[in-house]
C-alpha cells in the first residue's frame, strides 16, 4: 500500500469511525483532516487558511439569510394561510386533505426550504385535522413526512446554495429554477399514491372547487408567496445575487410577519432569532471544517480514484447513475443532509459529470432529492422522528405507512435521474442556462 | 466529594451568562449581516435617486468577517446545547454506560481539536495572516479575518470543559442527588 492510499484510509477511515462513535460530524470532519495532514507531513497552518476560506464566500451568506427568512415566515402565522390556499386548489379531490397536505408542502417549501420545519409546522395543523375527518393517523403522518421533501427542491433552498458553492461555479439562479419541476413531479407521484389509498380506504372529499374561494385564499397568501417571487425572479433576472436577494427577503419577511400577518411582535422576532442561530451553529462550522476535508480529498486525488474505481467496475451509464443514487441513498440513511452535500459532492460530482454524463445542475437536484429521501429513512431519518412526534404515532407504524410512498419517491427519483429535461428545461428557457447533456 | 461538586457548581451560573452573552452576540452579528447586505443592495439600486445611499466597498469583507465570528461562536453554543449533528441512530440499542463512554470520548476529542485550533490558528493569525490588510479597509489587519479560528478553539475548550466536568461529576454524584 503506498503512502497516498494510507492517507486516504486515514482520512476516510477515521472519519467514519468517529461518525459511528457518535462524534459531532462537523468536528469528526476536522479531526480526520488533521490526522491525514499529520500523516502527510503537511503544514497544519493550512487548517486556519482553509477554514476561513471555506466560510468566506459571499454566496454562502445566502444560507443564514434563507434560514432566517424561513424561520421568520414559519413563525409569522403563514402555515394556516398556505393550507387554506392548498385546500382551495385540491381540497375537492378524493382524499382531499391528503392532497392539501402535499400541495401545501409545495407552497411552504418555497418559504421554509426545510423538510423538518415543514413537517413540524404543517403536520401539527394538518395531521389532527385529517384524523378528525376519518383518515388513519399513520397514513396522515406518512403523507406529511413524505411531502415535506418537496420543500428541499422548491426554491429558495439553502441546501441548493450549499451544493452550488461546494460544486463550484454553478449558477444558484439556474439551480433554483431547476428545482420546480422535480418538486412538482414528486408532488404528483405522492398525490397519485394518496389518491389510490383514499379510494381504497374511502377517505372523504372536501368541498367543491370554487374559483372565488381560490382567489380569496390566493390574495391572503400572496404576501408570503411574494417572498419567493422576490428571491427567484430577482436572482434569475440578474437583479440581485442569491445572497442579496436572501437579505432583502429577510427584511420583507420581517415586515410581512410583524405588520401584515401580525403573527410576530418584536419580542417574538428577537426570540425567533434563537432558532436561526441554533440552525446556523450546525451548518456553518460544518462548512468551515469540510473545506479542510475537501482540500485533503483533492490533494489525495480521491475524486479521480473514485471515478476510476467505478469505471473499472462498469462503463454502463445507466448502472453508474443507479450506483450514484444508491451511494447517496445509503449516505442519506446514516447522515444528515448538509454533511452529505459537503463531503460527497467533491467526490461524486466528477463521476456524475464525467462518466455518467449528467449535468451538474441535474446532479444537484438528484443529490437534494436523495438526501430528502434519506431524511425519511431509518436509522437516522430526522423527519420521521419529527413526524412520529407531531402525529403521536409510533415510529414503526409511521415507517410501515410510509413504505408505499417510498415507491412514489423512487419513481420521481428515477425520472429525475434519467430525464434531464425535468431539471434542466426551466433553467434553459428562463435562465439562459446551457445544459451539458441536452 | 459531593461537597466539592456543590462548590464547583457555582461556576454554572457563569456558564449560563456566557451562553446568553454569546447568543446575543451571534444574533447581533446576524442582524448586522442582514442590514449591511440590504444596505448595499439599496445603495446599488437606489443611488441614482437617493444620492446618500451608497454601496460601499467594505460591505462584502465586513459581512464575511461577521459571518465567520457568528459561525465559530454559535458552534461553541451548539456544543453546550448538544445540538451538533451526530449519529444517534443506534443510541437506543446501546447500553447507557457505553453511551456515556462514547460521549466522554467525543468530548475529549473535540477538546483536543480546540487545543489544535488555538495553537495553529493563533500562529497563523499572528504571522502570515497579520501581514496583510483588508482590501477595502486598508487600515485593518487581516489578523481579524483569521482570528475566528483560535477564537473557535477557545470557545470549544470553554464549553467542552463544562461538558467534561459534568461527566466526571456524574460518576460521583448520583442523578437523584443531582436533582
Amino acid at each position: 500500500m503506498d503512502a497516498n492510499s494510507i492517507a486516504i484510509l486515514i482520512l476516510l477511515g477515521s472519519f467514519f469511525v468517529m461518525v459511528f462513535l457518535r462524534f459531532p460530524i462537523a468536528y469528526a470532519v476536522g479531526l480526520s483532516s488533521i490526522f491525514c495532514m499529520l500523516f502527510q507531513g503537511s503544514n497544519l497552518n493550512d487548517i486556519s487558511r482553509l477554514m476561513v476560506k471555506g466560510i468566506s464566500s459571499f454566496s454562502l451568506m445566502a444560507v443564514p439569510f434563507f434560514i432566517t427568512m424561513g424561520v421568520l415566515m414559519g413563525s409569522g402565522g403563514i402555515s394556516q394561510k398556505l393550507i387554506a390556499l392548498a385546500n382551495a386548489c385540491v381540497g375537492w379531490m378524493r382524499g382531499g386533505l391528503a392532497q392539501v397536505n402535499i400541495v401545501a408542502s409545495y407552497f411552504f417549501g418555497g418559504i421554509s426550504g426545510s423538510a423538518a420545519a415543514d413537517t413540524a409546522s404543517l403536520g401539527s395543523i394538518l395531521i389532527p385535522m385529517m384524523v378528525d375527518e376519518g383518515y388513519d393517523a399513520d397514513f396522515s403522518t406518512a403523507v406529511t413526512v413524505t411531502s415535506s421533501c418537496e420543500g428541499l427542491l422548491v426554491p429558495p433552498s439553502h441546501n441548493m446554495v450549499i451544493y452550488a458553492t461546494t460544486a463550484g461555479g454553478i449558477s444558484v439562479g439556474s439551480l433554483f429554477l431547476a428545482g420546480y419541476l422535480p418538486a412538482a413531479l414528486l408532488a404528483i407521484t405522492l398525490m397519485i399514491g394518496s389518491y389510490i389509498f383514499s379510494v381504497k380506504r374511502g377517505y372523504p372529499k372536501g368541498e367543491k372547487f370554487s374559483f372565488k374561494n381560490f382567489i380569496i385564499q390566493l390574495a391572503k397568501s400572496i404576501w408570503a408567496l411574494a417572498a419567493v417571487v422576490i428571491v427567484v425572479v430577482g436572482v434569475v433576472a440578474g437583479v440581485f445575487t442569491a445572497t442579496e436577494s436572501a437579505a432583502i427577503a429577510v427584511i420583507y419577511s420581517l415586515i410581512v410577519s410583524v405588520f401584515v400577518y401580525k403573527g410576530l411582535n418584536w419580542k417574538g422576532v428577537w426570540k425567533v432569532l434563537d432558532d436561526c442561530v441554533g440552525t446556523l451553529a450546525i451548518v456553518l462550522i460544518l462548512i468551515a471544517t469540510s473545506s479542510v476535508f475537501g482540500y485533503c480529498l483533492t490533494t489525495l486525488h480521491v475524486p479521480a480514484l473514485a471515478a476510476e474505481a467505478i469505471t473499472n467496475f462498469t462503463s454502463n451509464r445507466i448502472i453508474i447513475i443507479l450506483l450514484l443514487n444508491v451511494i447517496l441513498l445509503v449516505l442519506g440513511a446514516i447522515m444528515d443532509m448538509a454533511p452529505i452535500i459537503l463531503i460527497a459532492t467533491p467526490i461524486l460530482l466528477p463521476i456524475a459529470t464525467g462518466v455518467a454524463g449528467l449535468d451538474p445542475i441535474q446532479f444537484g437536484i438528484m443529490v437534494v432529492l436523495n438526501c430528502g429521501i434519506g431524511l425519511l429513512t431509518p436509522p437516522v431519518g430526522a423527519v420521521l422522528f419529527i413526524g412520529s412526534a407531531v402525529g403521536k404515532v409510533p415510529m414503526e407504524k409511521v415507517v410501515k405507512a410510509t413504505l408505499p410512498f417510498y415507491v412514489c419517491m423512487m419513481i420521481a427519483l428515477l425520472f429525475v435521474s434519467f430525464i434531464p429535461e425535468i431539471s434542466l428545461i426551466l433553467p434553459k428557457v428562463f435562465g439562459g442556462y446551457i445544459p451539458t447533456n441536452m | 466529594m459531593p461537597k466539592f461538586f456543590a462548590t464547583m457548581d457555582k461556576i454554572k451560573l457563569a456558564y449560563d451568562w456566557t451562553d446568553k452573552v454569546v447568543m446575543i452576540i451571534c444574533k447581533v452579528l446576524l442582524i448586522v449581516d442582514i442590514l449591511i447586505t440590504s444596505y448595499a443592495v439599496a445603495g446599488r439600486m437606489l443611488n441614482e435617486y437617493i444620492p446618500f445611499l451608497k454601496d460601499p466597498a467594505w460591505t462584502e469583507e465586513v459581512v464575511l468577517t461577521c459571518m465567520a465570528y457568528m459561525a465559530v461562536l454559535s458552534a461553541a453554543l451548539a456544543i453546550r446545547r448538544g445540538t451538533h449533528i451526530r449519529m444517534k441512530a443506534f443510541d437506543k440499542y446501546l447500553p447507557k454506560r457505553t453511551l456515556k463512554i462514547l460521549d466522554i470520548l467525543s468530548d475529549v476529542a473535540v477538546f483536543s481539536l480546540g487545543v489544535v485550533m488555538i495553537y495553529v490558528g493563533w500562529r497563523y493569525a499572528t504571522t502570515i495572516g497579520s501581514r496583510g490588510f483588508y482590501v477595502s479597509l486598508p487600515w485593518l489587519s487581516r489578523f481579524w479575518m483569521y482570528f475566528p479560528v483560535p477564537l473557535a478553539g477557545l470557545a470549544m475548550i470553554i464549553f467542552e470543559f463544562e461538558a467534561l466536568y459534568n461527566h466526571v461529576k456524574s460518576f460521583y454524584v448520583k442523578e437523584e442527588e443531582n436533582a
